[in-house]
């Protein structure tokens, strides 16, 4: 009961103290989990924008309903294709018309229908898009394939390159909220050691003296958990409506599974540094108990 | 009863804090502990609060040997001592109230008897009215008498004072003299280190003189 009251009478003695470091912790949470969701959503966004590539299997002319039901059904079969599509040469005919209604009197003065029949063959990923379309060309029934090669190596390379970016932003975000964590955690140790020496002086139990500064370093983190509750939500509403206005295509995964799974990876971690400081709080405290009180108190 | 008997400290370094002490302190006495700088008082009394154990010899307060002293019966020493120190050792981002209140808070006293009796102890000190004063606000003088405030209020059998007159002028040292010869009057065991010979000479008081670690000498002038 006396380490509660002390740790709250601690943190209102100094409460701009208590609140930038509080605040601080917290921007380093909401940063990393912010970091750490926005590397989701942008995989997600790019393998959105991967679907969107289509491989287009000219199919020979004449062929039957039955065969092209056949190929159609065997190219959904294969592991590497999303989905596809038969477009007849009635639906192409008129896809070209809505496209271009400029050449309406052109096509109206076609005596027959030029576009062949084709399968629009959307893959997985762009990145095995090649041999994809490799595949579908040794189909029987096909005569030719074709996609769009230069947008697929340039969408291969974006994808790489900001694979890589967000790694090592990720990375670094890790870094920063560890060493900016046991930063803050230090200085409250450090902040702390002649009052741990105090207490013993004073008579306090071990209990009393050893858990001075955890209790501290627990309430400053509550305080950020806080903090990170409240800013986290408001920061990822904000992050999702500017994501969804650069890419209304693009349908969000669950945005509260997401941002729930960053929050608690960020949690976690920030409980794993909170418990390493406890254990060297505690571990300084109990020296400073036991042999140290020369230097802590007497020669300080 | 404080007993030291052939008490050694050596350090890490090789270095004897103290070389085959033995000497007594009755109870209810007040004893100086004398010598120059470096002679090893301070070692004496942090042996004797068990900030340190001895290398060898034993230390007895009232027939308990302080180096068994661990966890819980460390805890229960300590709390029959109140300890002075030249720093103060007082925390100074706290009032003066916050920090005589220390020892009855972390004894789980409640907050009546804490204010009545930090009033009581203050009014002893003559700190009347420095309860809201900052710590960091006070003088030197002020300040040992808040640290004595701190010392006397869970009224420990044993006061250790190490130097508290060491930093303060003639007036503010016979202030702290006095407040200690009070709390002796009503039974407490006082033993003072102090390298002001004079003061020794002039309270007529037993004293047990130290000089290179060693005892020099004993008695009353």
């Amino acid at each position: 009961m006396f380490t509660f009251k002390q740790t709250l009478r601690d943190l209102a003695r100094h409460p701009v103290r208590t609140l930038l470091v509080s605040i601080l912790i917290a921007v380093l949470m909401v940063a990393s989990a912010g970091i750490y969701a926005m590397s989701i959503d942008v995989r997600h966004t790019i393998s959105e924008i991967e679907r969107t590539h289509s491989v287009n299997a000219y199919l020979l002319r004449g062929l039957d309903q039955t065969s092209i039901q056949t190929l159609l059904e065997q190219m959904q079969k294969n592991e590497a294709v999303a989905r596809a599509e038969y477009v007849s040469p009635a639906d192409g005919l008129k896809k070209l018309e809505t496209q271009y209604p400029q050449f309406a009197s052109v096509f109206r003065d076609l005596t027959r229908n030029p576009i062949p029949p084709l399968i629009r063959v959307y893959p997985v990923s762009v990145q095995g898009i090649t041999g994809l379309a490799a595949e579908l060309r040794s189909l029987a029934g096909v005569q030719s394939v074709e996609y769009d090669e230069g947008s697929v190596q340039g969408m291969a390379n974006a994808n790489v390159f900001v694979h890589s970016l967000l790694l090592y932003v990720l990375i670094l975000a890790g870094f920063l909220f560890v060493a900016g964590f046991c930063l803050m955690a230090f200085s409250i140790i450090n902040g702390k050691r002649k009052e741990t020496a105090v207490l013993s002086v004073v008579g306090a139990s071990n209990l009393q003296v050893l858990l001075s500064t955890p209790a501290h370093l627990v309430a400053v983190w509550a305080l950020a958990s806080v903090f990170f509750a409240v800013v986290f939500p408001s920061v990822m509403r904000y992050s999702t409506t500017r994501l969804k206005a650069s890419f209304s295509w693009v349908t969000p995964e669950p945005a509260g599974v997401v941002y729930a799974g960053a929050a608690a990876v960020v949690l976690l971690a920030s409980l794993a540094c909170l418990l390493l400081a406890c254990v060297i709080a505690t571990v300084l405290a109990y020296r400073i108990d036991e042999e140290q009180r020369r230097e802590e108190t007497l020669l300080e | 009863m404080i007993q030291m008997l052939s008490v050694s400290k050596r350090y890490d370094d090789g270095y004897y804090g103290l070389r085959d002490i033995t000497f007594k302190v009755g109870p209810s006495k007040f004893v100086f502990l004398t010598g120059e700088s470096g002679a090893g008082k301070s070692t004496v009394l942090r042996l004797i609060y068990r900030a340190e154990r001895p290398t060898n010899g034993t230390i007895l307060v009232d027939g308990a040997d302080t180096a068994a002293a661990h966890g819980g019966s460390l805890t229960t020493l300590r709390r029959r001592m109140g300890m002075v120190f030249q720093d103060y050792m007082l925390l100074f981002d706290r009032t003066v109230y916050e920090n005589v209140a220390l020892p009855l808070a972390v004894r789980g006293m409640g907050k009546g008897i804490i204010s009545q009796e930090v009033d009581k102890y203050l009014d002893q000190v003559g700190l009347s009215g420095y309860q809201h004063r900052r710590c960091c606000s006070l003088s030197g003088g002020e300040k040992q008498r808040v640290a004595l405030a701190r010392a006397l209020i869970a009224k420990p059998d044993i006061i250790l004072a190490d130097e508290p007159t060491g930093n303060l002028d003639l007036s503010n040292g016979e202030k702290i003299v006095e407040v200690l010869h009070d709390a002796n009057r009503q039974g407490a065991t006082v033993f003072m280190a102090t390298h002001d010979l004079y003061l020794v000479q002039s309270t007529r008081l037993p004293f047990v003189r130290l000089r290179g670690g060693r005892k020099v000498e004993e008695g009353n002038f």
